[in-house]
């Protein structure tokens, strides 16, 4: 049986003196199989972006251990930044008076790529992430969005077996941030594993074969992506929205249906929002009993997403 | 690969900064002539390039914190002891050079060409002054980095090394008590060596002195950089993006 990319034991991680102790993160464990992608999800101060650093070795764990395909962080530090690189993102991180180009090929040299093999994938990934044409100007000069796909080709560029992505699209318009999405699920076809710290609930929903979340810096929810869509507790939610008085309804209301919001009443409008638990004729027919009398003038339907299950898991503490 | 770009700072540390202060010497107290062009040439050409290369190298860490590459600097498959002694080296190459041709250039046009007796040693001495240079760079941008004052202790040690290596004043002139601190200002021994090949007579325990510290500044910069890189990834310093 083939080890797991990423495994987590019992790791915790506080900062701080005894008296003034911060916890980020609390005995958490964890493994990933190699060619998934994994989403890292939580509300902010969960603890996401400090186990993303235990793993990139920046930081050492206080208890616990992680391992890369069997290598730990600490004790065997040098050969997991072999075999994993990290996308942190955002505006800084790069040499701004350098051109795009040396920037890639200087990343490239501290993660261990060759000057032959750097001569190669250079012009790649730059043409790859859609850089190839401003590849010699100066990064001070790049967009918001060039300088996160500059991050990401400097993340591909030592080819690594493990991707620690941290807010990826970030910058990013639609397009970009589409063909992003589409370079990581290449990465993961090739074998490559995962990591994706996101707020952006989009790219989890596009990527994403598992969802790990973290809150207060404990695991609470570590299960695939379809499961965790599931933690809703419903299907789908309906709005209706109607003139006059709104419908009266009874005090329990049929199985499968439950009243999410309203009616409430704005200038003669009413509005109120219903949760489907499953679709079945039934549901259009106790819908039909509940709006009986009422004037419906819109009706909306919302499937269920992982922004819904997110918010009914952390309790809508995002 | 990288280009060295003529940065403002680069000129004025190369160019203006040892051309004033050779005007500087040559007005105040005449024309030199044998060992005291040679030291005085000396002397400026080592100012300058402590001033543009050390306190330059002495900024690294500071400045890959500053723009937040500090990092992917660290966490490198590459020794990042490695390459930061590279870029210093490359901050200490460039200007040294470009101070050699003007004090060289500036010497000539003063009607004080130098002649150096032993070009061999002499050029022994400047590649010793440079790797020297590159080692205190190294040590001091580890120990800058553990404060937030690194940019100000720079400024404020500039002058006082320049005064112990003896550069501005010969070293007699000072009480008794601080004189050995010179001993460990690798200046010192640097211009020591250099005006003694100039005229023929290579001091060689100057040179013996300028190697054992330059071997001291790496054992030091090599041991604070890994307390540095200890620390930083317990404490979660290193600054990321």
């Amino acid at each position: 049986m083939t080890r797991p990319a990423i495994e987590v034991e019992l790791l915790s991680r506080w900062f701080g003196k005894k008296s003034k102790r911060i916890t980020a993160l609390h005995d958490v464990s964890l493994a990933v199989e190699q060619g998934t992608i994994v989403a890292l999800l939580g509300p902010n101060g969960a603890g996401k972006t400090t186990l993303t650093k235990i793993l990139a070795t920046l930081l050492y764990p206080s208890s616990g251990s992680a391992r890369l395909f069997g290598h730990d962080v600490v004790r065997e530090a040098r050969t997991c930044r072999r075999l994993a690189s990290v996308v942190f993102g955002g505006e800084r991180g790069l040499y701004p008076q350098l051109t795009g180009r040396d920037n890639l090929r200087f990343f490239g040299m501290l993660a261990g790529v060759k000057a032959g093999e750097a001569k190669r994938l250079v012009p790649e990934l730059l043409e790859q992430v859609g850089l190839a044409e401003v590849a010699g100007r100066r990064v001070e000069t790049y967009s918001k969005g060039m300088k996160q796909r500059l991050h990401i080709a400097i993340g591909f560029i030592p080819r690594p077996r493990i991707l620690l992505l941290d807010e990826p699209t970030v910058g990013l318009d639609p397009s970009e941030a589409e063909r992003l999405r589409q370079a990581v699920k290449a990465a993961r076809d090739d074998g490559v594993t995962v990591l994706l710290t996101s707020h952006y609930l989009l790219d989890v929903e596009r990527l994403a074969d598992r969802v790990l979340l973290l809150d207060r810096g404990a695991l609470i929810e570590d299960r695939p992506l379809s499961d965790f869509v599931l933690r809703a507790g419903y299907t789908a939610e309906v709005r209706v929205r109607g003139l006059g008085p709104p419908p009266l309804l009874p005090v329990e209301l049929p199985e499968g249906i439950d009243l999410a919001h309203g009616p409430d009443e704005v200038n003669k409008e009413w509005a109120l929002t219903l949760r489907v638990a499953r679709w079945s004729s039934d549901v259009f027919a106790h819908m039909s009993t509940i709006l009986a009398g009422a004037e419906v003038i819109d009706v909306d339907v919302q499937q269920v997403g992982l922004e819904h299950a997110f918010a009914q898991v952390t309790r809508g503490d995002i | 690969m990288m280009v060295v770009r003529a940065h403002p700072l680069f000129l004025l540390g190369g160019v203006l900064q040892p051309s004033v202060l050779l005007l500087v010497v040559f007005f105040a107290r005449g024309q030199p002539t044998g060992e005291q062009a040679a030291r005085v040439a000396t002397a400026v050409l080592l100012m300058a390039y402590w001033g543009s290369t050390v306190w330059q190298g002495a900024a690294i860490l500071r400045r890959e914190r500053l723009i937040g590459t500090l990092a992917h600097f660290m966490r490198g498959v590459r020794s990042p002891m490695l390459v930061l002694t590279g870029k210093a080296l490359g901050a200490s190459i460039a200007p040294a050079l470009l101070t050699s041709v003007t004090v060289a250039v500036m010497m000539v046009l003063l009607r004080s060409p130098i002649s150096v007796a032993s070009p061999g040693w002499f050029v022994v001495g400047l590649v010793a002054a440079v790797l020297s240079g590159t080692a205190l760079g190294t040590l001091l941008c580890s120990l800058f980095l553990l404060t937030r004052f690194g940019g100000q202790l720079s400024s404020a040690l500039l002058y006082p090394v320049f005064l112990l290596a003896g550069l501005l004043i010969p070293v007699e002139f000072f009480p008794a008590g601080i004189r050995w601190l010179g001993w460990f200002v690798s200046l010192r021994w640097a211009q020591q060596f250099l005006v003694s090949a100039s005229q023929g007579t290579p001091d060689f325990s100057a040179l013996a002195l300028l190697g054992l510290l330059m071997v001291v500044y790496a054992v030091a910069a090599v041991t604070s950089f890994r307390r540095i890189d200890h620390l930083a990834r317990v404490r979660g310093t290193l600054e990321l993006g």
